[in-house]
């Protein structure tokens, strides 16, 4: 079965799923609306919904940038000085398994009402899958092609360019599948606690209310910006990557 | 003028002397001496982990001896290979995986700046691989990748080439094949080779001169010289001369193998 028709089946089912637990619960649109009013609600509150996502896109994108950057600068840097390597790692071990959810506490309260607690809880939750593949590409670099390039006199740059790097990225595309759609959960997360605007904000307000399908309808939005994020993250491994054997791949992934 | 020539005579391609190497406390090559004058095709062969590859890179520059030294064209290895006068082609191909066959052979020129030595594409023609240029090393057989992995070791004009079992990894057939393939590219030129095989047969097809190497720590135990026609084809190879070679080899290296 092709995915385009399991993903078709998927929807069809989610929606045969949801009117028939309502009809076998008796439950009352208060506790579980429809599909019908919800998209209603969609095409109500269209403005607000885009306004909002809009908000929560920028955080997790400026967030996934930056958590980019700081993995591939420290990447870079554990490569080539191995004593910063040894100083870093307790400091990403802590951060990596920090509670984020209490952390982000700690940044509102440092940095006020800002979007900059926001970015930074994208950034700590994002930046260490990066930062794990880009070590382990850096790392899984075929030795004999290392001690070919030596015996050409090739330079420190010209080894990282043409042998590092390129053997880094099917790991680095790899770690994008994980961390892109986690930069969305977690600018969801951020705007939790502290925001007057973003799709976080538009979930605490709607439970507060008891709006069910305001929070049906920002939960659609956030399930489609995530799985929007995965299939941007494996199109551009395709076309950016075109070195990659394919059928290995997969069986990799049928394996997990 | 005579004294003129004797003066700047040419040093050995490889001159080996009393070089002996350990890891830790795990002497691998105990005291080697050896000479490749230019233009010869030198084949070490012993059992495996008998030092040979560790040699090998020795002279690559890879490794650098415990004791004594090696020169290569009178100068130490680091020198011959900021020269770029030295080519490897190891046991498993290391090509570029992110790069298709023809940019893999480009881009060892571009490295030793070599651009005038040799055509990639030319090369790889001639290599019976004209339809694989565009293909990744994934996307090509085990005895094209090493076909490949040759054309980077010969494109900038080293020297000296080094070769590491590069048949090893193949079977039967692609390895028999490729070796002939071998022995008329290198016809062509009078580069000098040291190849490490465990295969006896391959060494006396190639070579002119057989080093058998005894076990762990490596030395040498026996020297063979090969006096067979440059062309070594299917007849000269059914021929008593190169069956008595092969059998002396084989002796010789069980013997190396027995002490």
């Amino acid at each position: 079965m092709s995915s385009r028709t399991a993903a078709f089946l998927f929807v069809v089912s989610a929606a045969i799923v949801w009117y028939g637990v309502i009809a076998i619960g008796h439950l009352a649109p208060t506790v579980l609306p429809p599909p019908h009013l919800v998209l209603a609600l969609m095409a109500q509150e269209w403005r607000s919904l885009l306004w909002n996502t809009y908000v929560t896109l920028t955080t997790a994108v400026t967030g996934y940038f930056f958590a980019n950057l700081v993995a591939i600068s420290l990447a870079i840097a554990f490569l080539y000085f191995d004593a910063l390597k040894s100083l870093a790692t307790p400091w990403v071990v802590v951060l990596k398994n920090l509670p984020i959810v209490s952390v982000a506490s700690l940044l509102i309260i440092s940095f006020g009402d800002s979007p900059i607690p926001r970015i930074l809880v994208v950034i700590l939750i994002c930046f260490h899958p990066l930062l794990a593949n880009l070590i382990k590409g850096f790392e899984q670099v075929d030795p004999n092609l290392i001690a070919r390039f030596r015996t050409l006199h090739a330079s420190r740059f010209q080894l990282f360019r043409y042998v590092l790097w390129p053997n880094a990225l099917p790991y680095y595309a790899a770690a994008h599948e994980v961390a892109f759609t986690s930069s969305i959960v977690a600018a969801v997360l951020a705007e939790f606690f502290f925001s007057r605007q973003g799709l976080g904000f538009m979930l605490i307000q709607a439970m507060n209310d008891y709006r069910g399908d305001r929070l049906w309808a920002t939960n659609i939005i956030i399930a489609t910006l995530s799985a929007a994020a995965l299939g941007l993250s494996v199109l551009a491994e395709r076309v950016l990557i075109p070195w990659q054997p394919r059928e290995s791949k997969n069986l990799s992934k049928r394996g997990s | 003028m005579i004294d003129h020539f004797l003066s700047t005579q040419a040093p050995p391609a490889v001159n080996v002397s009393s070089v002996s190497k350990s890891f830790a406390d795990n002497s691998v090559i105990d005291g080697i001496s050896l000479r490749v004058e230019k233009g010869e095709f030198i084949a070490l062969i012993g059992a495996s982990g008998c030092g040979k590859t560790t040699l090998l890179r020795m002279c690559a520059g890879l490794e650098e001896p415990s004791s004594g030294s090696i020169e290569i064209f009178g100068r130490p290895p680091s020198a011959a290979t900021s020269a770029h006068e030295i080519g490897v082609a190891f046991q498993r191909p290391a090509l570029v995986p992110s790069r298709t066959a023809l940019e893999n052979v480009r881009l060892t020129l571009k490295i030793t700046g070599s651009n005038d030595a040799m055509d990639p594409l030319a090369l790889l023609t001639h290599f019976g691989l004209a339809e694989a240029v565009d293909r990744y090393p994934h996307q090509l057989s085990g005895g094209m990748q090493q076909r490949v992995n040759i054309a980077c070791a010969l494109v900038h004009q080293p020297a000296l080439l080094l070769l590491d079992e590069p048949f090893g990894a193949l079977d039967e057939i692609t390895r028999e094949r490729l070796v002939d393939w071998l022995a008329g590219i290198l016809r062509e030129s009078s580069r000098t080779t040291l190849l490490v095989t465990h295969s006896v047969e391959e060494a006396i097809t190639l070579s002119t001169r057989v080093f058998v190497m005894s076990r762990r720590p490596g030395r040498i135990a026996a020297e063979i010289k090969v006096p067979l026609p440059t062309i070594r084809d299917f007849e000269v190879r059914q021929s008593e001369q190169f069956l008595g070679l092969v059998r002396s080899a084989r002796d010789a290296l069980h013997s190396a193998i027995a002490d």
